[in-house]
């Protein structure tokens, strides 16, 4: 593939001499932005697609060939009627709710027990540190019968403990991990000084660790939202009740009545749906690279 | 809750008047700072046992009866395993699932490493470039969903405009029980997230790699299979654990746009334990699935960390 070609050539001192040299560059250069725009072209086109058929009336739609990009003319129609089909606001706090519920206890759990396997010397911590890795590779779905069985036992479906209570236990495997890794990261002079201020353990964790970590506990605040935003299957086994259902469960309801003419309003309520992820993701962004090369893969 | 100053707790005895009594303080002590980071992990351990292993253990179990929630479990021995091929529902999501994994995985591995490599090229606008093809990535499943369908739509589609512009005939792609896979396929291939992770790979690859390759007069293509993907090992093994794990479990896509169909078309393995379980109430049967796709993990994990040792570099030695 001619991307092989283009690893890395500028930077290098001297690679400008030959004037060979310099114009096989600008060919490079040249196929690169070619390749570049054909992958961008590919990968945002959808997004296009979306945004210009938000706007679009249905006569404008229908025209197919040859294909409309720019709307003309633009109308909100598609919001108004999109908007007024389902309680979008309701929908909204639910899954706002969903993320307050299940972020503030895991979070809360996580940090404690990745201060233990981070900072303290116990007998088991690595063998026990290995049992989180393993279950960081255990799919959801090996445990999700056996777990609704119990909530629905405990008779928790169409409540919101579901969320709650496995999060306190600090069900989340990967978390717990990526924050022992960034906090081994921090120097251990900081914790010594606090121990010889007095500070115990808990002060330690409270005073000193969890300030210097606040790029991964917002990349967890980040990921955590994005996670009540995009799944699935959680609202689908837990959250069924129309009061309780979040953006997406009200998607899937949305989606599921098709037809030629509602493709307008589905594109209008993507936008809206949509919106608000894309802000955080790249708002989220400089976490996710501070924060992954901190934990990183080559712990 | 202080662990450090019990004495001060306890002013009124003086520890230095009875050793007895200091031994037992210091006894306390040492027991409640051994004790400290187990408290710190309780919440863990706890959740370990409710959560993790007591499912899997339970569906263990369950996964030899018939079980409908309703009624109490009825042992029927292994005929959930035997049986597990014999509808012709099943097996169309097993050949469908095992389809997805074989293409989607290294598909996505290849075409995420081209995305990376291009996206690396030191070309003026790149931050703009790399800024641009994040994007996409962050659209949440519904809206991902809600345009793919329209994309795809036999009628007003994009897809089928495209064709119609080079004079070729459009398709009915989601409502072909054969098509529609292959569209999922396509999605996951063309989307991954292996893009971003090879990407900070590939920053990570010291440039006096780059120039002692230069030196020694290697040709671009010399250098990518001896320096770049070398040192890119270690995030293709974890972009390959993560997708392979990954695709046993991808469900929200197929569940938004077709429900798995047409004719199970669409029908992935995540899906068919959730049918099992919610919709036909054969929670034994999801249970031996479920069970299934617990030894599938495990050997995936065995086998690829196994053989990682052979194929993957480690900067300053294995660990």
């Amino acid at each position: 593939m001619a991307g092989a070609f283009l690893v890395r050539r500028s930077g290098t001192p001297g690679s400008g001499f030959v004037l060979g040299m310099r114009a096989s560059r600008i060919i490079q250069h040249a196929i690169a932005y070619i390749l570049i725009a054909v992958f961008l072209a590919i990968a945002l086109m959808p997004l296009a697609w979306m945004f210009s058929g938000a706007f679009k009336t249905l006569e404008q739609m229908r025209i197919t060939f040859p294909i409309q990009w720019i709307p003309n003319p633009v109308t909100l129609q598609n919001f108004a009627d999109g908007w007024q089909e389902r309680n979008w606001l309701l929908n909204l706090r639910n899954t706002l709710m969903l993320a307050v519920f299940v972020g503030v206890p895991t979070i809360t759990t996580c940090t404690l027990a990745a201060y233990a396997f981070a900072r303290m010397r116990f007998p088991g911590s690595e063998l026990l540190m290995l049992l989180n890795i393993s279950l960081m590779l255990i799919p959801d779905f090996v445990t999700m019968v056996p777990r609704y069985v119990m909530m629905a036992r405990m008779g928790w479906i169409g409540t919101w403990l579901p969320a709650v209570v496995p999060s306190m236990l600090a069900i989340n495997p990967a978390m717990v991990f990526v924050l022992r890794q960034f906090f081994r990261a921090i120097p251990n002079e900081l914790s010594e000084a606090a121990r010889l201020d007095g500070s115990n353990e808990l002060g330690i964790y409270w005073r000193v660790i969890l300030p210097l970590s606040k790029p991964i506990l917002a990349l967890q605040i980040v990921l955590i939202t994005s996670w009540a935003w995009n799944d699935l299957l959680f609202p689908l086994l837990y959250l069924k009740d129309k009061s309780m259902q979040t953006l997406t469960l009200a998607m899937m309801g949305f989606i599921g009545i098709r037809g030629d003419t509602r493709w307008g309003q589905m594109m209008a309520m993507s936008v809206l749906v949509s919106l608000p992820m894309m802000v955080l993701s790249y708002y989220g962004q400089r976490y996710f690279t501070e924060g992954f090369t901190l934990s990183g893969i080559k712990g | 809750m202080t662990t450090t100053d019990l004495g001060a707790q306890q002013p009124e005895l003086d520890p230095t008047e009875s050793p007895e009594l200091l031994q037992k303080i210091a006894r306390r002590r040492h027991f409640r700072r051994r004790m400290l980071p187990y408290l710190f992990i309780l919440p863990w351990i706890l959740g370990v046992v409710t959560f993790q292993a007591y499912p899997i253990l339970d569906s263990f179990y369950h996964s030899f009866t018939i079980y409908d929630v309703f009624q109490p479990a009825k042992w029927i021995g292994i005929r959930n395993y035997v049986n597990l091929a014999g509808n012709d529902y099943t097996r169309k999501a097993l050949m469908n699932t095992f389809l997805y994994v074989v293409v989607s995985v290294p598909g996505g591995l290849v075409v995420g490493l081209l995305q990376a490599l291009l996206l690396n090229v030191k070309v003026r606008g790149l931050q703009l470039f790399r800024t641009l093809a994040i994007v996409p990535g962050t659209v949440p499943v519904a809206g991902a969903a809600a345009v793919s369908l329209f994309i795809w739509s036999p009628s007003l589609g994009l897809i089928n405009s495209f064709l119609k512009a080079f004079g070729l005939k459009g398709q009915a792609w989601l409502s072909d029980p054969v098509m529609v896979k292959w569209v999922f396929i396509f999605m996951t291939i063309q989307g991954g997230i292996g893009m971003l992770i090879f990407l900070a790979g590939l920053q990570n690859v010291p440039q006096e790699l780059y120039d002692a390759s230069k030196i020694d007069g290697a040709k671009s293509i010399q250098t990518l299979f001896s320096v770049t993907l070398p040192m890119l090992t270690p995030y293709t093994l974890f972009n390959l654990l993560t997708s392979l794990i990954g695709a046993f479990q991808y469900f929200a896509g197929p569940m938004l746009m077709t429900g798995g169909g047409p004719a199970g078309g669409s029908l992935f393995y995540a899906q068919l334990i959730y049918r099992n379980a919610f919709t036909f109430f054969k929670m034994g049967h999801a249970a031996a699935l479920s069970w299934i796709l617990f030894v599938i993990s495990v050997i995936i994990v065995v086998t690829v960390f196994r053989t990682s040792a052979s194929w993957v570099y480690y900067e300053g030695g294995n660990n």
